[in-house]
């Protein structure tokens, strides 16, 4: 049986029966049907529902038309959780069933469905604008008592709070499925990457056979592939940062080697620099050497990309208070103390060098968790035209 | 006689690659798609080199490479795993290989570390 629904009230408890019997009769009413009709129907419903509401506080009523043009009746459906110690053979259902020429009780998936149906003489001429009409009465009618009003509050709020949980989780499931797809576009984008790199650098080995415009052309090309490549492996981080699966392989490190190491290769990548490192003696630190020396290049990259060329940049470290601090200082172009709180977090981009200055804003972020995740802290000091210091700070490793 | 290498990598891009790389260096190189068709093909000859992916259509790498050392007809073949996920580091506990090179990866440093095992 469809059943285009005019008035729903859930059953809880004994004022429900109350509001089950007056709605209704207020429906029978509306709909035209004859006083002793409305009370017969309103009897039989509202009966149901006292049973109902003894042995459950979930029962749902509706009650609204059902049936197809010219034969309509005027309905109502009782849907509950089934209840084993509740038959259809309950007294009060065979007294509700002599009330009203149609009653049904069925059992499918669980629940429990109990409809009452009384059909509407043509002469009430019912139709679809009729219904339709009934519907928008019903839904501005004021409640009938207090306690009707408290329970439409009741509903409104706790409909509202579902909807806000749903979205939440919702807004979970689509964060959770974005970072597995960057974590997959970005694993696939980088096998090309592989291959266009690889025959640049065979190129690169071919160059005094060809013309020797070529050759500055392939050092262009290898530079922007590697460019590309570190913002792949960029976005795979951030995603991994967000899932939770940035996973490191700790070891105990000599900071003086590791230092040179890496300043030895960064002076390389950064030839229009001084880069200067200033050694103190040798430390130890717990970490993930990789990941270390990606802060590196991630710090003196920065400090390269805001400086001028031909400028100094320093590298230094010192003891202080049983942790190891790395000093990365330049003579670039600085910025000022709201940018510095900023710098750190997820795609910040000062709004002064987003135009000069490319990038995605993802640097910072990752050298920072990184950093955190060894146990130490980052932050850096500027002055405008004059330089910054990023500062690096990691536990040491005592023997 | 050129030192043999099986290349086991899913991505054509990538097989044809290794192929005209490695043919440039002297060496006979024979590319598998799947690992079904690398057993198939290490059943029938035995390579000086084994170049491979981590992640395949149709198994994982660093299984095969445990099976590879496993095989007593195969266990003195050197193999360079190769993979683009920066967990990388995390996989040289899970498998035999000699090498591991992550992706993308320097061709000179590739060379060199193929030549140090069968230059």
């Amino acid at each position: 049986m469809s059943m285009k629904d005019v008035v729903s009230i859930t059953l809880e408890n004994e004022m429900d029966l109350i509001l089950a019997h007056k709605r209704t009769m207020k429906v029978a009413e509306k709909i035209g049907l004859t006083t002793a009709t409305q009370t017969v129907f309103a009897t039989a419903v509202s009966e149901v529902a006292r049973i109902v509401i003894e042995h459950t506080h979930l029962g749902v009523l509706k009650v609204g038309i059902g049936g197809e043009n010219p034969r309509y009746s005027l309905s109502a459906s009782i849907v509950f959780e089934s209840i084993t110690d509740l038959s259809r053979n309950h007294e009060g259902f065979f007294y509700a069933q002599k009330l009203v020429p149609e009653f049904s009780f069925n059992i499918a998936q669980g629940k429990c469905i109990i409809e009452l149906a009384t059909g509407l003489p043509r002469s009430l001429k019912v139709d679809q604008t009729k219904i339709r009409s009934l519907q928008d009465f019903f839904k501005s009618e004021p409640p009938i008592n207090a306690y009707e009003e408290i329970k439409n509050r009741n509903n409104y709020l706790s409909k509202v709070t579902n909807e806000q949980e749903m979205e939440i989780r919702q807004e979970k499931l689509i964060n959770e499925k974005k970072s597995e797809f960057i974590s997959i576009a970005s694993h696939e984008i980088k096998t090309p990457i592989t291959v266009i790199k690889a025959y640049t650098q065979m190129l690169q080995k071919l160059k005094f056979k060809c013309d020797p415009k070529v050759i500055p052309i392939l050092d262009k090309l290898d530079q922007q592939t590697t460019k590309l490549s570190t913002l792949v492996q960029q976005l795979m981080d951030v995603s991994q940062i967000e899932n939770g699966s940035l996973v490191y392989s700790m070891k105990k490190l000599n900071i003086h080697e590791f230092l040179t190491d890496v300043v030895a290769m960064l002076s390389h990548v950064h030839s229009n620099y001084h880069i200067k490192l200033e050694l103190a003696e040798p430390h130890f630190v717990h970490a993930d050497r990789l990941r270390l020396e990606q802060v590196l290049t991630n710090l003196l990259g920065n400090a390269a990309k805001y400086s001028p060329i031909d400028t100094q940049i320093t590298v230094s470290y010192q003891v202080m208070d049983h942790e190891l601090v790395i000093a990365i200082k330049d003579q670039g172009q600085g910025m000022e103390k709201d940018s510095l709180e900023a710098i750190f977090q997820k795609f910040y981009r000062n709004a002064e060098v987003e135009a000069t200055h490319p990038g995605l804003g993802m640097g910072l972020y990752i050298t920072s968790k990184i950093v955190v995740d060894h146990g130490g802290k980052i932050w850096a000091e500027s002055q405008r035209n004059i330089g910054s210091i990023f500062y690096v700070s990691l536990p040491l490793v005592v023997d | 006689m050129k030192k043999h290498v099986f290349v086991l990598e899913d991505d054509d891009g990538l097989r044809e690659l290794f192929t005209l790389l490695l043919e440039a260096e002297s060496f006979k190189v024979d590319t598998f798609p799947t690992v079904e068709s690398f057993r198939i093909g290490l059943a029938q000859q035995q390579p000086d080199l084994i170049i491979m992916d981590v992640m395949l259509p149709d198994g994982n790498g660093l299984e095969v490479s445990i099976a590879i050392r496993a095989d007593q007809r195969t266990s003195g073949i050197p193999i360079i795993m190769m993979s683009a996920h920066r967990n990388f580091n995390q996989d040289k506990g899970n498998s035999p290989a000699e090498e591991f090179i992550a992706k993308p990866f320097d061709v000179d440093y590739l060379l060199e570390r193929i030549n140090h095992y069968i230059g």
